[in-house]
Protein backbone atom coordinates (compact mmCIF):
# COMPACT_ATOMS: atom_id res chain seq x y z
CA UNK A 1 0.00 0.00 0.00
CA UNK A 2 1.55 3.36 -0.79
CA UNK A 3 1.04 6.16 1.67
CA UNK A 4 1.99 9.98 1.20
CA UNK A 5 2.07 12.73 3.42
CA UNK A 6 -0.45 15.72 2.22
CA UNK A 7 1.65 19.04 3.62
CA UNK A 8 -1.81 20.04 4.94
CA UNK A 9 -3.89 16.54 6.21
CA UNK A 10 -0.82 14.44 7.17
CA UNK A 11 0.23 10.47 6.03
CA UNK A 12 -3.19 9.48 3.46
CA UNK A 13 -3.66 6.49 2.14
CA UNK A 14 -3.03 7.18 -1.83
CA UNK A 15 -6.36 6.20 -3.37
CA UNK A 16 -7.26 9.82 -1.76
CA UNK A 17 -5.25 10.98 -4.18
CA UNK A 18 -5.01 11.59 -7.97
CA UNK A 19 -1.83 11.60 -9.82
CA UNK A 20 -1.32 14.89 -11.75
CA UNK A 21 1.88 14.48 -14.02
CA UNK A 22 5.62 14.89 -14.13
CA UNK A 23 6.82 17.78 -12.33
CA UNK A 24 10.13 18.24 -13.43
CA UNK A 25 8.77 19.68 -17.04
CA UNK A 26 8.82 24.01 -16.44
CA UNK A 27 6.85 26.48 -18.43
CA UNK A 28 8.30 28.23 -21.35
CA UNK A 29 10.16 31.58 -19.56
CA UNK A 30 8.57 33.93 -22.14
CA UNK A 31 5.39 32.40 -23.38
CA UNK A 32 5.26 35.07 -26.30
CA UNK A 33 8.70 34.08 -27.14
CA UNK A 34 8.90 30.15 -26.95
CA UNK A 35 8.80 28.24 -30.23
CA UNK A 36 7.01 25.15 -31.40
CA UNK A 37 9.32 22.53 -30.65
CA UNK A 38 9.72 24.23 -27.10
CA UNK A 39 6.45 24.26 -26.40
CA UNK A 40 5.77 20.59 -28.07
CA UNK A 41 8.73 19.43 -25.62
CA UNK A 42 6.71 21.06 -22.58
CA UNK A 43 3.11 19.86 -22.98
CA UNK A 44 4.18 16.54 -24.68
CA UNK A 45 7.56 15.10 -23.97
CA UNK A 46 7.62 12.79 -20.57
CA UNK A 47 10.53 11.10 -19.74
CA UNK A 48 10.19 7.35 -18.24
CA UNK A 49 12.59 7.23 -15.83
CA UNK A 50 13.62 4.30 -13.47
CA UNK A 51 14.30 5.44 -10.45
CA UNK A 52 13.95 8.57 -8.66
CA UNK A 53 10.94 11.02 -10.03
CA UNK A 54 9.43 14.15 -9.40
CA UNK A 55 5.54 14.05 -9.36
CA UNK A 56 2.19 16.49 -8.73
CA UNK A 57 -0.64 14.52 -7.02
CA UNK A 58 -3.72 16.57 -5.77
CA UNK A 59 -5.01 15.17 -2.30
CA UNK A 60 -8.50 14.96 -4.17
CA UNK A 61 -10.81 13.48 -1.50
CA UNK A 62 -9.03 15.75 0.94
CA UNK A 63 -8.43 19.54 1.07
CA UNK A 64 -7.78 19.11 -2.47
CA UNK A 65 -4.70 20.85 -2.61
CA UNK A 66 -1.54 19.89 -4.66
CA UNK A 67 1.01 17.73 -3.22
CA UNK A 68 4.79 17.30 -4.72
CA UNK A 69 5.84 13.70 -4.58
CA UNK A 70 9.42 12.27 -4.64
CA UNK A 71 8.59 8.68 -5.83
CA UNK A 72 10.74 5.82 -6.48
CA UNK A 73 9.54 4.26 -9.75
CA UNK A 74 10.80 1.06 -9.10
CA UNK A 75 9.59 0.36 -5.58
CA UNK A 76 6.66 2.78 -5.40
CA UNK A 77 8.26 4.04 -2.18
CA UNK A 78 7.69 7.85 -1.50
CA UNK A 79 10.93 9.05 -0.43
CA UNK A 80 9.38 12.90 0.13
CA UNK A 81 6.40 14.86 -0.06
CA UNK A 82 6.17 18.60 -0.09
CA UNK A 83 4.40 21.83 -1.59
CA UNK A 84 4.59 22.25 -5.14
CA UNK A 85 6.77 25.07 -4.73
CA UNK A 86 9.47 22.77 -3.06
CA UNK A 87 13.04 21.45 -4.52
CA UNK A 88 12.21 17.71 -3.22
CA UNK A 89 15.05 16.05 -5.17
CA UNK A 90 17.66 18.88 -4.02
CA UNK A 91 16.88 18.33 -0.37
CA UNK A 92 16.27 14.80 -0.38
CA UNK A 93 20.11 14.64 -1.84
CA UNK A 94 21.29 17.18 0.37
CA UNK A 95 19.53 14.71 3.78
CA UNK A 96 21.12 11.63 2.02
CA UNK B 1 -25.13 39.03 17.17
CA UNK B 2 -26.49 40.32 13.29
CA UNK B 3 -29.79 38.98 12.25
CA UNK B 4 -31.02 41.53 11.39
CA UNK B 5 -32.99 41.32 7.82
CA UNK B 6 -31.12 37.74 7.47
CA UNK B 7 -34.47 35.70 7.55
CA UNK B 8 -34.65 32.34 6.63
CA UNK B 9 -35.61 31.56 2.91
CA UNK B 10 -39.22 30.81 1.72
CA UNK B 11 -38.08 28.08 -0.25
CA UNK B 12 -38.19 24.55 1.87
CA UNK B 13 -35.28 22.84 1.96
CA UNK B 14 -35.55 19.21 0.90
CA UNK B 15 -33.70 16.06 2.30
CA UNK B 16 -31.88 13.83 0.18
CA UNK B 17 -32.89 10.97 2.53
CA UNK B 18 -36.84 12.48 2.50
CA UNK B 19 -39.28 9.18 2.75
CA UNK B 20 -36.32 6.59 3.05
CA UNK B 21 -35.71 6.62 6.96
CA UNK B 22 -37.54 3.78 9.05
CA UNK B 23 -37.05 5.14 12.22
CA UNK B 24 -36.27 1.45 14.70
CA UNK B 25 -34.13 -1.02 16.33
CA UNK B 26 -32.43 -2.84 13.93
CA UNK B 27 -29.37 -5.72 13.29
CA UNK B 28 -28.34 -7.44 15.69
CA UNK B 29 -30.89 -7.60 18.32
CA UNK B 30 -29.41 -9.62 21.47
CA UNK B 31 -27.76 -6.31 22.78
CA UNK B 32 -28.35 -2.67 23.49
CA UNK B 33 -28.18 -0.74 20.09
CA UNK B 34 -24.63 0.28 19.25
CA UNK B 35 -24.65 2.62 17.57
CA UNK B 36 -27.40 5.28 17.13
CA UNK B 37 -28.03 6.59 13.32
CA UNK B 38 -29.59 10.30 12.09
CA UNK B 39 -29.79 12.69 9.68
CA UNK B 40 -29.03 16.15 10.90
CA UNK B 41 -31.87 18.24 8.92
CA UNK B 42 -32.48 21.06 7.87
CA UNK B 43 -28.43 22.81 7.75
CA UNK B 44 -27.08 25.66 6.92
CA UNK B 45 -23.64 25.54 5.26
CA UNK B 46 -21.76 27.98 3.82
CA UNK B 47 -18.43 28.24 2.72
CA UNK B 48 -15.75 30.46 3.05
CA UNK B 49 -12.59 30.56 0.87
CA UNK B 50 -9.81 32.96 1.26
CA UNK B 51 -7.09 33.65 -2.04
CA UNK B 52 -4.50 34.00 0.56
CA UNK B 53 -4.22 33.58 4.68
CA UNK B 54 -7.03 35.27 6.16
CA UNK B 55 -6.27 38.49 7.42
CA UNK B 56 -6.85 40.13 10.70
CA UNK B 57 -10.23 41.98 9.80
CA UNK B 58 -11.43 38.84 8.65
CA UNK B 59 -10.72 37.09 11.32
CA UNK B 60 -12.53 39.97 13.29
CA UNK B 61 -15.90 39.73 11.22
CA UNK B 62 -15.56 35.86 11.97
CA UNK B 63 -15.19 36.21 15.73
CA UNK B 64 -17.73 38.95 16.45
CA UNK B 65 -20.45 36.68 14.36
CA UNK B 66 -20.29 33.68 16.15
CA UNK B 67 -18.38 34.83 18.70
CA UNK B 68 -15.08 31.87 18.74
CA UNK B 69 -12.39 32.07 15.84
CA UNK B 70 -12.25 30.19 12.56
CA UNK B 71 -9.70 27.24 13.12
CA UNK B 72 -6.05 27.72 11.26
CA UNK B 73 -4.70 24.41 11.89
CA UNK B 74 -5.57 21.39 9.81
CA UNK B 75 -7.80 18.70 10.52
CA UNK B 76 -9.80 20.87 13.49
CA UNK B 77 -13.10 22.52 13.65
CA UNK B 78 -14.08 24.95 16.55
CA UNK B 79 -17.49 24.71 17.71
CA UNK B 80 -19.98 26.42 19.96
CA UNK B 81 -24.18 24.75 21.02
CA UNK B 82 -24.98 26.47 17.85
CA UNK B 83 -22.71 26.59 14.98
CA UNK B 84 -19.59 24.46 13.95
CA UNK B 85 -16.75 25.98 11.84
CA UNK B 86 -14.55 23.30 9.99
CA UNK B 87 -11.13 23.86 8.22
CA UNK B 88 -11.66 22.32 4.80
CA UNK B 89 -8.13 23.09 3.30
CA UNK B 90 -6.24 25.75 3.28
CA UNK B 91 -7.68 29.41 3.61
CA UNK B 92 -11.42 27.34 3.22
CA UNK B 93 -13.47 26.39 5.83
CA UNK B 94 -17.27 25.59 6.63
CA UNK B 95 -19.78 26.97 8.54
CA UNK B 96 -22.79 24.32 9.76
CA UNK B 97 -25.72 26.02 11.82
CA UNK B 98 -29.01 24.00 12.21
CA UNK B 99 -31.31 25.94 9.69
CA UNK B 100 -32.76 29.08 11.72
CA UNK B 101 -31.46 31.75 9.53
CA UNK B 102 -30.30 32.86 6.57
CA UNK B 103 -26.88 32.18 7.52
CA UNK B 104 -25.43 33.04 3.66
CA UNK B 105 -27.00 36.23 3.54
CA UNK B 106 -25.85 37.05 7.12
CA UNK B 107 -21.95 36.26 6.32
CA UNK B 108 -22.18 38.11 2.84
CA UNK B 109 -23.88 41.19 4.90
CA UNK B 110 -20.63 41.32 7.35
CA UNK B 111 -17.32 40.07 5.21
CA UNK B 112 -16.88 43.40 2.92
CA UNK B 113 -13.61 41.85 1.50
CA UNK B 114 -13.73 41.19 -2.20
CA UNK B 115 -10.84 38.37 -2.29
CA UNK B 116 -12.99 35.88 0.22
CA UNK B 117 -15.42 33.84 -2.25
CA UNK B 118 -18.96 33.08 -0.04
CA UNK B 119 -20.87 29.66 -1.52
CA UNK B 120 -23.86 28.25 -0.04
CA UNK B 121 -23.67 24.65 0.11
CA UNK B 122 -27.06 23.78 2.21
CA UNK B 123 -28.46 22.24 -0.78
CA UNK B 124 -25.05 20.57 -2.00
CA UNK B 125 -24.32 18.08 1.45
CA UNK B 126 -26.04 16.08 3.22
CA UNK B 127 -24.87 15.15 6.86
CA UNK B 128 -25.13 12.18 8.92
CA UNK B 129 -24.62 11.50 12.60
CA UNK B 130 -23.28 8.70 14.10
CA UNK B 131 -23.52 7.98 18.22
CA UNK B 132 -22.96 4.95 20.50
CA UNK B 133 -20.11 2.66 22.06
CA UNK B 134 -19.87 1.31 18.54
CA UNK B 135 -19.28 4.35 16.67
CA UNK B 136 -15.53 4.26 16.30
CA UNK B 137 -15.34 0.41 15.38
CA UNK B 138 -17.76 1.45 12.56
CA UNK B 139 -16.04 4.12 11.19
CA UNK B 140 -12.85 2.21 10.72
CA UNK B 141 -14.75 -0.23 8.46
CA UNK B 142 -14.92 2.52 6.05
CA UNK B 143 -11.72 4.79 6.68
CA UNK B 144 -8.24 4.43 6.25
CA UNK B 145 -8.10 6.52 9.31
CA UNK B 146 -6.75 6.08 12.88
CA UNK B 147 -9.94 6.49 14.81
CA UNK B 148 -8.60 5.84 18.36
CA UNK B 149 -9.65 8.70 21.09
CA UNK B 150 -6.50 9.23 21.90
CA UNK B 151 -5.82 10.21 18.35
CA UNK B 152 -8.85 11.30 16.71
CA UNK B 153 -9.70 13.87 19.56
CA UNK B 154 -12.98 16.40 20.12
CA UNK B 155 -13.33 18.59 17.58
CA UNK B 156 -10.97 16.81 14.81
CA UNK B 157 -12.20 16.43 11.73
CA UNK B 158 -10.45 14.76 8.51
CA UNK B 159 -11.54 14.43 4.69
CA UNK B 160 -11.37 11.20 3.46
CA UNK B 161 -12.99 8.48 1.52
CA UNK B 162 -15.95 6.83 3.39
CA UNK B 163 -16.60 3.34 1.65
CA UNK B 164 -14.99 4.86 -1.51
CA UNK B 165 -17.59 8.35 -0.86
CA UNK B 166 -15.69 11.41 -0.39
CA UNK B 167 -16.47 12.35 3.03
CA UNK B 168 -15.60 14.90 5.88
CA UNK B 169 -15.77 13.25 9.26
CA UNK B 170 -16.13 15.50 12.32
CA UNK B 171 -15.80 14.27 15.78
CA UNK B 172 -18.44 15.90 18.29
CA UNK B 173 -18.25 13.96 21.19
CA UNK B 174 -16.82 11.28 22.76
CA UNK B 175 -18.46 8.98 19.99
CA UNK B 176 -20.42 10.80 18.18
CA UNK B 177 -19.65 12.52 14.66
CA UNK B 178 -21.02 13.82 12.20
CA UNK B 179 -20.53 13.01 8.18
CA UNK B 180 -20.66 15.51 5.81
CA UNK B 181 -21.19 14.37 2.16
CA UNK B 182 -22.23 15.31 -1.22
CA UNK B 183 -26.58 15.37 -1.62
CA UNK B 184 -26.63 12.71 -4.15
CA UNK B 185 -24.02 10.43 -2.08
CA UNK B 186 -26.55 10.55 0.68
CA UNK B 187 -28.70 7.56 0.24
CA UNK B 188 -25.59 5.65 -0.44
CA UNK B 189 -23.70 6.51 2.69
CA UNK B 190 -27.36 5.95 4.50
CA UNK B 191 -26.96 2.79 3.35
CA UNK B 192 -24.02 1.63 3.90
CA UNK B 193 -23.71 2.90 7.66
CA UNK B 194 -26.76 0.69 8.18
CA UNK B 195 -25.46 -2.51 7.30
CA UNK B 196 -21.72 -1.74 8.86
CA UNK B 197 -24.13 -1.22 11.99
CA UNK B 198 -25.64 -4.50 11.61
CA UNK B 199 -23.51 -6.45 13.82
CA UNK B 200 -23.58 -3.92 16.66
CA UNK B 201 -27.20 -3.74 16.56
CA UNK B 202 -28.46 -0.53 15.42
CA UNK B 203 -30.98 2.62 15.91
CA UNK B 204 -32.53 4.76 13.53
CA UNK B 205 -33.76 8.17 14.95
Amino acid sequence: MIRIKCPYCGLRDHSEFNYIGDATKIRPVSPELANDEEWFDYIYIRDNPRGVHQEYWQHITGCRSYVKVLRDTVTHEVLKTGLPSDDLLFSYEAEK
Amino acid sequence: MVDKDCNLPQIKRLSALDGQIESGRFGNLKTEPGILIKENHPLSIVQLETRKPPTKDFLKVIKNLFEFDVPLSPNTSNVSDKTHIIWTGPNRWIIVEPETRDLTSLVKSQVKETTVAIVDLSHARSSIEIDGVMTRELLLKGAAIDFHPEVFLVKHCVQTTFFNLSALICCLDENRFNIFIARGFALDLWQKVQEAAEEFGYETL
